[in-house]
């Protein structure tokens, strides 16, 4: 077992390597995206008639969100590689070959973790009294930030395992992407859906995000006006082991290993 | 060389989707003895890739098992994966890294100590005639040192057991000969081959037996002497020529 265990953390390690060498070009990146919508909703928005605290909500649902396009990325260049056979050297390793899977999730929720953690900072700088902290919880947004991304490394695992023809894949960004990120509760929160209509509250209960961006929030800004924190975070894990089980299951079939 | 390695037992393997279904191998029996270069041959979908892919532990069979020290292979995977090494027909290669990369962190997979993987790296850049492309990337490459690199990638953890998928397709007779100098190399260090090609002139060069397939059936096994012998023929391309045409009038 101990060698099974050694070779999937050099899987992840091997990711994350990756990840290293082209890390200050993907914080450049991330760092002016979250800016640009932060500084627009905090700072030229709220001119306009928007809350002023409106920056700091859209800085915690940039950071709560970020996984999802981080991952997504990846997701299409896994199913590439799955689909054109490249992985056929990573499903003989010594180890069961599902777990070579298992560690590229692993990897990406890491690596989008690292991204994503250092936006609190910076967001917190640019809007600095507009960003109330005093009813941060360290322990629930470690908590929600770990389990969230963990779910982004296994949805994108899952998307993978859809995607069959990538010169085709268009759908994924309309069918799946886009709704799921508009409804996630980034622009608002469950609270405002359910004033609208009860039924659009429970609908949104079906979409994974909300629970990561709500468990988010109330780990950032209190409980009160969120959906209660734990049944977040457990909602959370059961749609990442969802996600988990369904993908290995459908790469299984796809590339046939054992 | 008489010790027997692996068993295959009643094999065969059916790929199917929700449309249709199709066998690539069926009934396939056969030992492998220690030390022995066993080369799979057959025409193209004749199912000698399916047959290694099942012997790599890349794909599980259908029916049937692969035996291994009495036991099958599934009932400790891990552990037989470690005498493999695998050289795939596709070229997977991780681009993104150097050769050098590429082969420390193969050997990271098995778990190699940090100063033999060190040692077994410079050994097979030297024995691979690879040593100055060992900062390349891979994509740097051209055809012929892609190939000899993956069978390096193959030899890092030390493998017993190496099975070659078709590596010396679409390559010049030079890099081929260079090829077939390494592969009869691995005789002498007592590694099991599994070769699997469709040139009849490698497969009678370097084999101790050869195993003739066609749809997804072994037709025989014997040695290229015994076969030509056998089939009173000059060399191994009218044995196979002869073998399949009787198969086609059955």
């Amino acid at each position: 077992m101990r060698s099974q265990i050694i070779c999937f953390l050099e899987l992840v390690r091997r990711e994350l390597y990756l990840f290293f060498r082209e890390f200050k070009g993907r914080m450049i990146d991330m760092v002016i995206n979250m800016v640009t919508w932060v500084v627009v909703f905090g700072y030229f928005m709220s001119d306009l008639g928007l809350q002023s605290s409106y920056g700091a909500l859209v800085l915690v649902g940039v950071i709560a969100s970020f996984g999802l396009f981080e991952t997504v990325f990846r997701a299409t260049a896994l199913s590439e590689d799955v689909f054109d056979k490249q992985v056929s050297n990573f499903l003989v390793l010594p180890m069961p070959s599902s777990w070579f899977f298992i560690a590229i999730s692993v990897a990406w929720a890491i690596s989008s973790g690292i991204l994503s953690i250092s936006l609190l900072p910076i967001g917190k700088v640019i809007l600095w009294n507009k960003f109330d902290l005093s009813k941060f919880s360290a322990f629930k947004f470690c908590t929600i930030f770990v389990i969230g991304n963990l779910f982004y490394g296994f949805f994108a695992l899952w998307l993978s395992s859809l995607v069959v023809n990538l010169r085709n894949s268009s759908w994924l960004w309309n069918r799946v992407i886009s709704p799921l990120y508009m409804f996630c509760g980034f622009f608002y929160s469950w609270q405002n859906a359910y004033d609208i209509a009860p039924w659009v509250g429970y609908l949104h209960l079906l979409n994974p995000m909300i629970y990561i961006l709500e468990g988010t929030k109330a780990a950032v800004f209190g409980q009160e006006e969120y959906l209660p924190f734990w049944i977040c975070a457990f909602a959370t894990l059961v749609f990442t082991l969802f996600f988990y089980v369904h993908s290995i299951r459908k790469l299984k079939k796809r590339a046939d290993f054992v | 060389m008489n010790q027997i390695l692996l068993k295959a037992r009643n094999l065969s393997k059916v790929y199917s989707n929700k449309k249709t279904s199709k066998k690539a191998l069926s009934g396939v029996n056969f030992e492998l003895f220690h030390g022995e270069v066993f080369s799979l041959l057959g025409v193209n979908g004749a199912g000698k890739t399916t047959l290694s892919s099942l012997l790599a532990s890349l794909h599980p069979s259908t029916e049937g098992e692969i035996l291994w020290q009495n036991r099958s292979i599934y009932d400790d995977l891990p552990a037989y994966r470690k005498i493999i090494g695998l050289c795939p027909q596709y070229q997977n290669l991780d681009p993104l890294l150097t050769l050098e990369q590429n082969l420390v962190f193969q050997g990271r997979y098995y778990g190699m100590a940090k100063n033999r993987l060190k040692e077994r790296i410079e050994y097979l850049l030297s024995r691979f005639e690879l040593e100055e492309y060992a900062k390349c990337k891979a994509d740097e490459l051209s055809g012929g040192y892609k190939q000899r690199f993956l069978i390096a990638r193959a030899l890092v953890h030390e493998p017993t057991l190496v099975i070659l998928d078709e590596p010396t397709v679409g390559l010049d007779p030079q890099v081929r000969h260079k090829l077939w100098d390494y592969i009869r190399n691995f005789k002498k260090e007592g590694i099991t081959v599994i070769l699997t090609t469709h040139y009849l002139d490698e497969a009678e060069k370097l084999s101790n037996r050869v195993c003739v397939i066609d749809k997804g059936k072994i037709i025989t096994i014997d040695t290229p002497e015994n076969l030509k012998k056998e089939w009173k023929k000059g060399n191994l391309e009218e044995v196979f020529l002869h073998l399949l045409k009787g198969e086609d009038e059955v």
